[in-house]
């Protein structure tokens, strides 16, 4: 498997809401969840909402290293497989471009969600039978 | 004495009426705003004048407003109220006549326009008719004001017979009965007497006698202060005696709720710390579950990973093939091991090399899907973990909330007792009534160190002293023989005094006592049942007690009753027979009582019957004067008459019988069709 760094690169759109994001899903007893939780939770929300976004161009990435985890890359070439197939697997620019687009359009989603509460929605909205435990002890 | 007619002029909102009131009984009704308290008012005004008019009465207008709009621009009106009465005491015909013009716009008579004139008439016609011009005096002999109260008064204020004014009222009635107006004014003209021998005596002894005077009347007068300031102070500790008891009473339930209180303050904090706990547990639970949640999102690109594994192994690539090493040393050799030359034949080389790139290729998906399969595999386990927190999490969560719960049903049960002890009164007022009860008791303290003071030492102190001042001064005056004179002409002066005070004191007493009795025989005997006794006290208070001497627990019924009884009773001690005129007799009684005084009346009536020449006047309205009412009265044949409101007129006049609107509505169109 490539052994590229994988780069955060945040969407074009929502880049300047990240940090208020990576606050309000901060687990309990800290003050952030971090920025490579951060990027597997979005790419995994754009997988499941099949929605892609538009990532920031290479200059404008910061390379971070605890991206670089075999757990999310494991995750993106899984994704790469489900949606392109094994020959994308071939090319790891691929693989990762497809990663950052799928992250890009869950940020947005996210971002979309402030207002509203983002914690509450991401519990509510992806973990239907997770959801009825959580609504039944939020009250 | 009875009335045998009334006419009246401009007055009011009557008509000039004309009514033959020759009858002992008379039911004389009308609803609210018809002329009831028009009638009395023209009694009263007719007897004793302006002064004695309700302020009402002049706010609402003396005349008409009809007689006023129909001759505009005049202002001044005549205003006449004339009475016929029967006075058999002294074998008289009375006619009071009482006319006055009235400035409308002023709203007051025009000065020195008032006449009020008294004929007297023997009733054998002996004699020729005398007239009293004014009649002011005869008035105040034979229907003195200070009877009024008790002979033309307002049922509905009946409740008021036993109040502070009316214990002046008695007071006042009790003493012009006693006559003893003469003793008083004779006790104050002996005392001034005595006064003036006094001074006298200080101005013959020597200046030293004057001195030892001022310092007696200083004594005196010091003594009597301390006396009064001993006795606000007595009452003063009464009334805080009082308060204390209840405050102390209210406390008492006070105390309990502090310790509750002290228990819902620790309560409060334990509820904060587990609110907060609950906060954690919550948070921890999302967090918990949106870790878990995220494998289930990708699960379907494991599923993939995990079909795609089997696939590879179905085709042979999973895990990674045969080593291609052999075969690129073979390509490179130009020499295949089944013996063909590579060089020579070049679709075998061309077939051998694309053998070689299909099988790397294989390799390298192969052992990517390998490491990827394998990561896939941890994190599945990692899933395993992350459901065990979930589980860990929700209990946590359930404890935190089920301690939450706990606590706050807890909390509310001591708040609800707490409520109830402190019986609606707060927080706050029950701690200012703390401070009240410590205010209280020490100034209870104080004044009773005060008082015992007073009394013990202070008093005893100003006693000798002003003995003492006393004794220095008789000794200075005596020394002189026509000081000794005098002396003794004062002393006769203070006797006669004494004497005085004395007559009028038992004067008063023996009206009193009298008016006791009375009472107090005739309530039992129209009440009937239980024996009773009323009581004046010293102060005119009229008091009612069982025989056992606690305060009786009268019905309002009969306490009005009581009202009407000492009427009659102070009519007999007078000796006055004066004609009984009430408005809304029956009062603001509710049905019940107003059944059971219209009994009580009924019998009063029946007694007053023994009574030469005498008279009751009721003015009901509707709600009183009910086919029961009429049965009640039937046996005294009463004279029924009726104010009744002509529209167009808009004034009062007087009919005879049952109102006829009346007899459209209510208990009497029931009685009317029969239904009753």
């Amino acid at each position: 498997m490539a052994t590229k760094l994988l780069a955060l690169s945040w969407s074009k759109k929502s880049a300047e809401f990240a940090p208020r994001i990576n606050g309000e899903l901060a687990p309990e007893g800290t003050s952030k969840l971090g920025n490579g939780p951060l990027f597997w939770l979005c790419m995994t929300i754009g997988y499941a909402e099949s929605n892609r976004g538009e990532p920031s161009s290479a200059q404008d990435v910061g390379r971070v290293p605890e991206i670089v985890n075999p757990e999310t890359r494991a995750a993106a070439y899984a994704i790469a497989l489900d949606v392109l197939g094994i020959d994308s697997w071939a090319d790891e620019n691929q693989v990762l471009r497809l990663a950052e687009e799928f992250a890009a359009g869950g940020l947005d989603i996210l971002v979309s969600k402030l207002d509203d509460g983002v914690r509450d929605w991401v519990a509510e909205r992806f973990y239907p039978a997770i959801s009825k435990q959580l609504s039944s002890k939020s009250n | 004495m009875k009335f045998t007619r009334i006419r009246t002029q401009n007055f009011r909102i009557l008509e000039d009426i004309d009514v033959d009131l020759n009858f002992p009984l008379i039911f004389l009704n009308g609803n609210n705003g018809h002329g009831k308290t028009s009638f009395q008012t023209a009694v009263a005004w007719c007897l004793y004048g302006e002064n004695e008019l309700p302020a009402t009465a002049i706010e609402e207008g003396m005349v008409s407003q009809l007689v006023i709009r129909n001759t505009p621009g005049k202002k001044i009106f005549p205003i006449a109220v004339e009475i016929d009465l029967d006075f058999p005491e002294q074998n008289r015909k009375v006619n009071l006549r009482r006319e006055v013009d009235w400035n409308v716009e002023k709203e007051r008579s025009v000065p020195s326009s008032e006449k009020f004139v008294v004929r007297l008439t023997p009733t054998d016609k002996s004699g020729s008719t005398e007239i009293i011009n004014p009649g002011d005096a005869w008035v105040r002999d034979w229907l003195p004001m200070r009877f009024k109260n008790f002979f033309l008064f307002d049922g509905e204020q009946m409740s008021e017979f036993f109040d502070s004014k009316t214990q002046l009222a008695v007071r006042d009635a009790v003493e012009e009965i006693a006559q003893v107006d003469l003793f008083l004014e004779l006790r104050t003209r002996f005392e001034g007497i005595a006064s003036t021998y006094e001074a006298q005596r200080s101005r013959l002894g020597s200046s030293g006698a004057q001195e030892a005077l001022k310092k007696k009347e200083n004594a005196e007068k010091l003594l009597r202060i301390t006396r009064e300031d001993l006795g606000i102070h007595l009452d003063d500790f009464k009334k805080k005696k009082k308060d204390l008891e209840e405050v102390r009473g209210a406390l008492k339930n006070v105390e309990g709720a502090s310790q509750i209180i002290e228990s819902i303050k620790a309560a409060e904090s334990d509820l904060r710390v587990k609110k907060s706990e609950r906060k954690i547990a919550r948070a921890r639970y999302e967090d918990a579950v949106i870790a878990r949640g995220l494998f289930v999102q990708l699960a379907p690109a494991y599923e993939v990973v995990k079909k795609t594994v089997e696939r590879a192994k179905a085709e042979g690539w999973y895990p990674i093939p045969f080593d291609i090493t052999a075969m690129e040393e073979l390509l490179s050799n130009g020499k295949c091991i089944c013996g063909t030359d590579l060089q020579k034949d070049k679709s075998a080389h061309e077939l051998l090399a694309e053998n070689i790139n299909q099988r790397r290729q294989a390799g390298e998906r192969g052992r990517a899907l390998q490491e990827v399969f394998s990561e896939v595999q941890v994190t599945m386990g990692r899933f395993k973990i992350e459901s065990e927190s979930v589980e860990a999490a929700s209990q946590d969560l359930d404890r935190a909330e089920g301690s939450v719960e706990k606590i706050e049903d807890a909390l509310a049960e001591l708040r609800s007792d707490v409520n109830h002890l402190l019986a609606g009164m707060s927080l706050e007022d029950a701690e200012k009534l703390g401070k009240r009860e410590a205010r209280l008791a020490e100034e209870l303290n104080e004044l009773e160190a005060k008082i015992l003071w007073t009394k013990d030492t202070e008093i005893p102190r100003l006693e000798e002293a002003l003995t003492k001042a006393g004794k220095a001064y008789e000794k200075l005056t005596k020394q002189d023989a026509a000081s000794s004179l005098l002396l003794k002409k004062r002393d006769v002066a203070m006797d006669l005094a004494k004497s005085a005070e004395a007559v009028y004191q038992q004067a008063v007493e023996k009206v009193r006592e009298a008016l006791q009795q009375e009472i107090s025989r005739n309530f039992n005997r129209i009440i009937g049942g239980e024996e009773f006794v009323t009581k004046i006290d010293d102060e005119f208070t009229i008091k009612t007690f069982t025989e056992t001497g606690r305060p009786a627990p009268l019905s309002s019924g009969q306490n009005m009753l009581k009202g009407y009884v000492f009427t009659v009773a102070m009519r007999r001690i007078v000796g006055l027979y004066f004609p009984l005129i009430v408005d809304t007799p029956l009062g603001r009684l509710s049905e019940e009582y107003r059944d059971e005084l219209g009994k009580f009346l009924t019998e009063f009536v029946k007694s007053m019957k023994g009574e030469e020449a005498s008279q009751v006047i009721f003015l009901m309205h509707d709600g009183e004067y009910t086919p029961y009412t009429q049965d009640r009265f039937s046996s005294l044949k009463p004279k029924e008459l009726f104010f009744q409101w002509e529209v167009p007129k808009q004034k009062s006049i007087v009919g005879e019988g049952i109102n006829p609107e009346w007899k459209k509505v209510s208990a009497w169109a029931d009685r009317k069709a029969g239904k009753i």
